[in-house]
């Protein structure tokens, strides 16, 4: 009785054996897939970043151009005699 | 009246086992204890390729001595893979129901009939968990577990006693807990495996029943069923969770991704009274059964004294009367009175239906004063009074 019980759990065992390595390997090649999607999406976010910093350093040295003119250094002047005579 | 659970099915009982030799035994001997009722069961011991030297051939020999199945794998699958051997040998060999077992148990005798009414009696349970000094956050606690399990005769009064103040109901539960599951194989069929990717162990049991709600079934806990769970006896032995942890964080994440709302059920029911009224329930179930069976003592002291004292019926009052409960202790089990408006010592009479066996005074007080001047006045129970100076000190 206890062989035929040991020889029938082996028969379980196997069977549900082969549908957890083919269901691991469905898993796998799913979360492969989506390891690949999640990292194309990281390549695009990231040059999307790096556009966005180009993009704000320009602006960065666009803006200390304009600060550094002589127009924006007059028109500081009167802002700081405006705001001492509380006009 | 204990459970009867009609009608009669057949149960295969499935005992997991890796390593934890210290716990087999004991588990087998209360297996082969067990009144099955009015069902019929068959135990399988499934070892999960035990690795510690001639334990797998001693523990055959265990089982098989008792007339139970044993079953090594040729590797060691793992918890949840190990369950599914036996989920899958129920369904595969016709029995009505499983019940998924931790080695680190002791059961009761009346386990299968008061575990299998609330399965019988409901076809949306999709899982039994019993009662246990150990159950996570479903526990009766008990101040020492060691000793509840070197005494299995114990284990079993305490079982019929819930099940005599339960009588068979069931209590909705956000999840069963794996160490001491009911399934019928029917919902097997329905609902399936426990998912592998739990590895080596922890929260498959969870992910089981969670899935198992979202097709219409709920899991229940049995309080009339009370089993002695060590808890993580051999899963910290064997590194599957660290020292003070219950889980295994990156299965938490796995359930948190998939069942957001169970986080909030899980904090929400002990928040509620539902837990805490059943647990005030059974413990003074335990002190009045055992204070009318064994008798008992009532003491007035701030202190715990004579707390070894395990197997006396224990009443505690606060000399000074200053807080308005009663403290009962029985066998690591601790419970709760209200002081009625006669006082303390009509209160436990009344409670308990007798007169303490003895009064022990630590502490003078004005509690303890009344105490001594009604125990007088009775005449009937004999005062020790044992406060030669104040028993803290400050």
């Amino acid at each position: 009785m206890q062989e035929a019980l040991e020889k029938e759990l082996d028969r379980l065992s196997l069977t549900q054996a082969l549908v957890d390595a083919e269901m691991a390997t469905a898993r796998v090649i799913d979360l492969t897939e989506r390891l690949v999607d999640a990292r194309e999406q990281i390549v695009n976010l990231r040059s999307e970043l790096e556009h966005l910093r180009i993009e704000y350093t320009q602006y960065k040295v666009e803006q200390e151009q304009m600060k550094s003119s002589a127009a924006f250094r007059l028109a500081s002047r009167i802002w700081a005699v405006r705001n001492a005579l509380r006009v | 009246m204990p459970s009867v659970s009609k009608p009669s099915w057949r149960i295969l009982v499935a005992l997991l086992v890796y390593n934890g030799e210290e716990f087999v035994g004991p588990c087998l001997s209360s297996l082969a204890r067990m009144d099955a009722g009015p069902h019929t069961t068959d135990v399988l011991v499934l070892d999960d390729a035990s690795p510690n030297p001639g334990w797998s051939e001693r523990c055959r020999d265990m089982t098989t001595d008792l007339g139970f199945g044993y079953y090594r794998t040729p590797r060691n699958l793992g918890i949840p893979r190990n369950m599914n051997l036996g989920m899958l040998r129920a369904v595969d060999a016709g029995y009505d129901a499983v019940i998924l077992l931790n080695s680190d148990t002791i059961l009761p005798a009346n386990l299968i009939p008061t575990l299998m009414r609330p399965l019988v009696e409901d076809d949306s349970v999709s899982s039994a968990t019993a009662w246990s000094n150990n159950a996570s956050v479903y526990s009766i606690p008990n101040s020492d577990p060691d000793h509840l399990a070197e005494h299995p005769e114990i284990i079993d009064w305490i079982s019929e006693l819930m099940d005599e103040e339960f009588d068979g109901q069931a209590i909705p539960v956000p999840s069963g807990v794996g160490f001491c599951m009911a399934i019928p194989t029917r919902v097997i069929k329905d609902v399936g495996l426990m998912d592998p990717v739990f590895g080596r162990g922890y929260s498959e049991e969870i992910d089981w029943c969670l899935r198992s709600h979202t097709m219409g079934y709920k899991s229940i806990l049995a309080p009339s069923c009370f089993v002695y769970h060590a808890g993580s006896g051999i899963t910290k032995v064997e590194g599957l969770v660290g020292d003070g942890d219950h889980t295994v964080a990156a299965h938490q994440a796995i359930i948190d991704q998939r069942y957001p709302l169970y986080i909030s059920q899980l904090i929400a029911l002990p928040a509620s009274s539902i837990l805490d009224g059943m647990r005030e329930r059974g413990l003074q179930r335990i002190m009045i059964s055992a204070a009318r069976e064994r008798g008992y003592r009532l003491e007035a002291s701030r202190l715990n004294q004579n707390a070894d004292e395990r197997d006396v019926v224990r009443f505690r009052i606060d000399p000074e009367g200053d807080t308005l409960t009663i403290s009962a202790a029985f066998e690591g089990f601790e419970a709760q009175f209200a002081v009625g408006e006669g006082g303390a010592l009509p209160t436990v009479q009344s409670i308990v239906g007798q007169p303490p066996a003895e009064i022990r005074i630590f502490d003078r007080g004005r509690a303890s004063k009344e105490l001594e001047a009604e125990a007088a006045r009775s005449g009937a129970t004999p005062v020790l009074n044992r406060a030669p100076y104040r028993e803290r000190v400050f």
